[in-house]
């Protein structure tokens, strides 16, 4: 299933990025560059919609880690939303369910990064 | 039938990216074959779509764009077994290590293997005859002895 990638932002740091479809080695230089844009673009939070991802593989899993750590550096924060069972078992397997804070909704994820 | 008579999937890709989805239905439907649960089909899925990227990337990175991935599909007794192989050459500095350490620092192929060991019952990696990358995938199948008949 083709990627889907949509962005919005959230007030001034707050980006949300959501994704659907599938991401592996093909689709992942474009959630990359989405997630890019946005943190070049001033986005200290990046609120993650993966709740219509079907697939995701290590490409994948990369690059969300690669954007956590980039975001971190500049004081702000990955959220995960609320990943079909088999994401967050991919999630649980890697051990990335202690890495990253999963949340169940966008406006939870938004309203944790406007506490911040 | 039973498993042992099974046929023989094989299946010849360009090593590009865009083609690991179409290797990864192939083996959705072989699964098919087996009373296999959707988690575990996920996972072996997962699992060749690693070895299949493996395969892509060395090709990007070694400017061979005319390079080829080959998976060949088994059933036997019990359980599924998945060769991938490629004919990409194994840079020296960068052989398959097999090592369980996920690498802090994202690196790519050590992050592959582990997670094709975390997703299938064996793994194993080596030099194919041409120079090339093997990896084979193994998922036992508990019910598999009922479901051959």
């Amino acid at each position: 299933m083709e990627l889907g990638i949509h962005t919005e932002k959230r007030g001034d740091n707050i980006a949300v990025v959501s994704l659907s479809g599938e991401v592996d080695v093909y689709s992942s230089p474009r959630v990359r560059s989405a997630m890019l844009e946005q943190l070049d673009g001033g986005s200290r939070y990046l609120v993650m919609d993966l709740s219509k991802v079907d697939y995701l593989d290590s490409s994948g899993l990369g690059i969300l880690v690669a954007g956590l750590k980039r975001s971190r550096e500049n004081g702000g924060e990955v959220f995960l939303v609320n990943p079909k069972p088999r994401i967050q078992h991919v999630l649980e397997v890697t051990g990335l369910h202690n890495v990253f804070t999963i949340l169940k909704s966008v406006d939870e994820a938004v309203a944790r990064a406007e506490r911040n | 039938m039973s498993l042992n008579d099974a046929p023989v999937m094989e299946l010849r890709v360009p090593a590009l990216a865009e083609y690991v989805s179409v290797v990864r239905l192939a083996v959705l439907g072989l699964c098919g074959r087996l009373p296999l649960s959707y988690n575990e089909v996920e996972d072996l899925r997962l699992a060749v779509g690693e070895a299949c990227a493996s395969s892509v990337q060395r090709a990007e990175k070694a400017g061979r764009a005319a390079s080829r991935i080959t998976v060949t599909g088994e059933l036997e007794e019990g359980r599924i077994v998945l060769t991938i192989c490629d004919d990409v050459p194994i840079p020296p500095e960068a052989g398959p290590s097999g090592s369980l350490d996920i690498d802090p620092d994202f690196d790519d192929e050590s992050f592959r293997i582990s997670l094709m060991q975390l997703l299938v019952d064996e793994v194993g990696i080596g030099e194919a005859a041409g120079g090339g990358q093997v990896v084979r995938l193994v998922k036992n199948c508990e019910q598999g002895r009922d479901a051959a008949g």
